[in-house]
């Protein structure tokens, strides 16, 4: 049932409850620390971020499942892309031996390939992901949702006994 | 910002933050206290500890850690202490410290509670899996307890029974016999096969003696006769000779065999000199040039203490074995990644205390018997290989204006085998109560003495090696017992007389176990002493045991003696006689050719005179 609930919080979050930027942010902070392995200084930091700022925490939880899931595809990529960065561009290379020194910079873990090349593209990708995942709010809301209401594929989801029998289950409780 | 997260998380946070602020130096305190007990083996305590943020450190005014030993009291206890840390190394994970200050300590005071931990007392496991060194010297210990040697004649003569002793060995002697007279036999079949091999020449030499006999020169009337008579003498000599070279090779060979069987025999002597030194170990005769005394009166109570100082370097390479850099576990992520590695401008070790200042002692204004110590403790980290420094440590310390003591050490794990060096001296400690002698040999105490020492140890690897010299001076001795017997008797009328003496003791490990000698300068008049009382009737039982041992052998070395002369004998007896039959032969043969010759030249001379008669006729 993991697929229903993804699918009904990713519709809920898209219909209602706070503002597309607030929703937005949640998302891109979410893929941010998704993309990147959890055990370090900056995926705490972002996370802090996430908790301490009001931006929507079941978009940030939705996506971080996500692209933690994904995330295991790309990492071949990632580690590619980390090497690259730590060890073929010479300019780099006493900023890296600074930090490499520095008291606090080994806890991020930046000598990593894998961190470093999924963090990079976390941090290119947060941009675009914030922007289009705040359209998509909003044209959801405007007129995406209605039309999707009224799709037979979204009826035969909606009126299946499957999630009939998931809605009664889960509304048993209250 | 959220109101609610603040409620939620901020607020207990803060609670946790105050709650840490006043159990903090607590907790730390029970923490430092449990793991520095599992380190010793007793109580260690720890007073009115706290933490301090800026400098990053921590103070405490008192440390007792008690002896596990004896309970009651402690090894040491300290006054103040303090530390501080290196907080940015800190946030990297490591713990550094650049000076520990220790002062007011002060080693063995009284405890005013049980420092005991049943149930938790240290254990001391070698590196590497090697036995402890603990372990190896209670070996040499236990030993040593079987080792002490017979003195009194009447008891010599009533412990020893040399018959037995002797019936129950099997002598070297026997077995070298059996190989002879086994080598002998085999070697004699082939000097018969020699020897028979000289008969074809002993009858070819008679045929030719026969053939030059027949000649007789005096018959022979013409000079074509006398020449033909010489070819055939020539002839047989040219025979005659490579007879003698046939001869002279095989003879040679069977000297040379003779000569080996007569060499192996010439050991028999040496062998039968082995199996009496052996059974006059077993009967534990004492060595009149090596007593021992040493061994005798100070082996045990040095070796026990000598246990007792290896429990500590067992200890100290046990500890210094767990700060060895070990891989930490790791989990699995889901990609591994790769860790690139930059240059490290300053590598640190998971822990590092630069320098450990130690002070102290007792007031010398209350006791003029004031202990006061001093020592410096470097270089305590995880990692030496890291900080290229290993662990010195140096104590200094004095009791009184008499007393004076210092320890230094050094442990050094930045190769791949690891070393250890200790040495301690002391001087001018008095010895109230000093156990000398064993329980079955002169049992006695020093009841006041006083005492150099200097003890080194060397530790590379699984190996050691240990010195210890004692220079007792203002001897006074106690005897436990009456001397029982010539030997206790001796050892007391020395000792009495006896102000110092020094004293050594050397341990080492060498293959396949530990090795310890001993030394002391009392056992020249020791020996001196044992030879005048103990001498003759020493002299009588070793010569007695040398006779049984000699007897026992008798039979068979007759035996085989016999054999072996008779066959020499015959040996020579044949070699001898083919001899004179080859050298007889040789002088007819010349004889016989130098009669020809003559009878030539005379038939030449009488043909030449006949011939001038004939000329001279005309």
């Amino acid at each position: 049932m993991l697929w229903l609930k993804i699918l009904k919080d990713f519709i809920a979050i898209l219909r209602e409850g706070q503002t597309p930027r607030q929703v937005a942010a949640g998302f891109a902070l979410g893929s941010m620390v998704g993309i990147s392995p959890v055990t370090t200084l900056q995926g705490l930091l972002i996370w802090l971020v996430i908790v301490l700022f009001d931006v929507n925490l079941g978009a940030a939880v939705l996506a971080f499942t996500l692209c933690s899931l994904g995330a295991y595809l790309l990492d071949p990529a990632f580690h590619w892309l980390g090497y690259q960065i730590l060890t073929g561009i010479d300019g780099l290379r006493p900023l890296w031996t600074a930090l490499y020194n520095a008291p606090v910079a080994p806890l991020t873990r930046f000598n990593n390939t894998v961190v470093m090349g999924s963090f990079i593209c976390a941090l290119l990708l947060a941009l675009p992901i914030y922007f289009a995942f705040k359209r998509l709010v909003i044209v959801y809301r405007k007129t995406l949702g209605a039309r999707l209401e009224k799709t037979k594929v979204y009826q035969v989801i909606r009126h299946s006994s499957l999630v009939q029998w998931y809605l009664k289950l889960r509304d048993l409780g209250s | 910002m959220r109101k609610k997260f603040i409620i939620v998380v901020l607020v207990p946070l803060l609670l946790l933050a105050i709650l840490l602020y006043f159990f903090l130096d607590r907790w730390t305190e029970a923490g430092l206290e449990y793991a520095a007990e599992d380190l010793v083996g007793g109580r260690v305590e720890i007073d009115n500890l706290s933490i301090s943020l800026s400098p990053l450190g921590i103070r405490f005014t008192r440390l007792q850690v008690a002896n596990p030993d004896d309970p009651w009291k402690n090894l040491f206890e300290t006054g103040p202490v303090r530390f501080s840390m290196d907080a940015g190394q800190l946030l990297r994970g490591k713990y550094i410290v650049e000076t520990m200050e220790i002062e007011g300590i002060i080693p063995g005071t009284a405890r005013s509670t049980d420092g005991s931990l049943p149930g938790r007392r240290r254990t001391t496991p070698a590196p590497g899996g090697t036995p402890p060194f603990s372990a190896l010297i209670e070996q040499v210990l236990e030993k040593s307890v079987e080792k002490t040697p017979l003195f009194d004649p009447t008891l010599l003569r009533g412990t020893i029974n040399i018959d037995s002793l002797v019936r129950a060995q099997n002598f070297q002697t026997l077995a070298l016999l059996d190989t002879l007279r086994a080598g002998t036999t085999r070697a004699s079949r082939s000097w018969d096969s020699t020897l028979s091999s000289f008969d074809a020449g002993k009858k070819r030499l008679q045929e030719i003696e026969a053939s030059v006999k027949a000649i007789q020169p005096s018959e022979l009337k013409t000079p074509d006769k006398i020449l033909s008579a010489i070819t055939t003498v020539d002839n047989a000599k040219k025979t005659v000779s490579d007879l003698t070279g046939a001869f002279t090779e095989r003879q040679a060979e069977l000297r040379s065999s003779l000569q080996n069987i007569t060499t192996a025999a010439g050991t028999i002597d040496e062998s039968v000199r082995r199996d009496y030194q052996h059974v006059l170990s077993l009967a534990r005769l004492p060595d009149v040039d090596a007593m021992g005394l040493a061994e005798l009166l100070l082996g045990k109570q040095l070796l026990t203490k000598a246990e007792s100082y290896a429990r500590w370097v067992d200890m100290a390479r046990a500890e210094a074995a767990k700060y060895a850099p070990e891989p930490s576990m790791e989990t699995p992520p889901r990609f591994r990644g790769q860790d690139i590695h930059f240059p490290a401008e300053r590598g640190y070790p998971k822990y590092w205390i630069k320098n450990v200042k130690v002070s102290g002692g007792t007031d010398p204004k209350q006791n003029p018997e004031a202990i006061t110590l001093r020592g410096l403790l470097r270089n305590l980290s995880s990692d030496q290989r890291v900080t290229g420094e290993p662990i010195v440590a140096e104590l200094d310390g004095s009791r009184g204006t008499s007393m004076t003591m210092s320890i230094a050490a050094l442990i050094d794990r930045r190769k791949d085998i690891p070393l250890d060096q200790y040495r301690v001296e002391a001087r001018g400690v008095p010895l109230a109560a000093f156990e000398l002698g064993k329980s079955d040999f002169l049992p006695s105490k020093i009841t006041e003495a006083m005492l150099h020492t200097t003890i080194a140890v060397t530790v590379p690897g699984s190996s050691f090696d240990a010195q210890a010299s004692l220079d007792f001076s203002n001897l006074h001795l106690e005897f436990n017992a009456e001397p029982r017997n010539l030997g206790e008797r001796l050892a007391r009328s020395i000792l009495s007389g006896v102000k110092g003496f020094d004293a050594g003791l050397r341990l080492w490990k060498k293959e396949g176990g530990v090795d310890v000698a001993f030394t002391t300068d009392l056992d020249e008049q020791f020996a001196g002493g044992i030879t005048a009382a103990l001498g003759a009737e020493l002299t009588k039982l070793q010569n007695e045991i040398r006779a049984k041992v000699e007897a026992a052998v008798a039979a068979k070395r007759q035996e085989f003696e016999a054999l072996y002369a008779r066959k020499r004998d015959e040996v020579q007896k044949q070699l001898e006689s083919y001899q004179g039959l080859i050298n007889e032969k040789t002088a007819l043969l010349e004889n016989t050719r130098k009669d020809l010759q003559a009878r030539l030249e005379k038939q030449k001379k009488g043909a030449l005179d006949n011939l001038l008669k004939g000329v001279l006729k005309k």
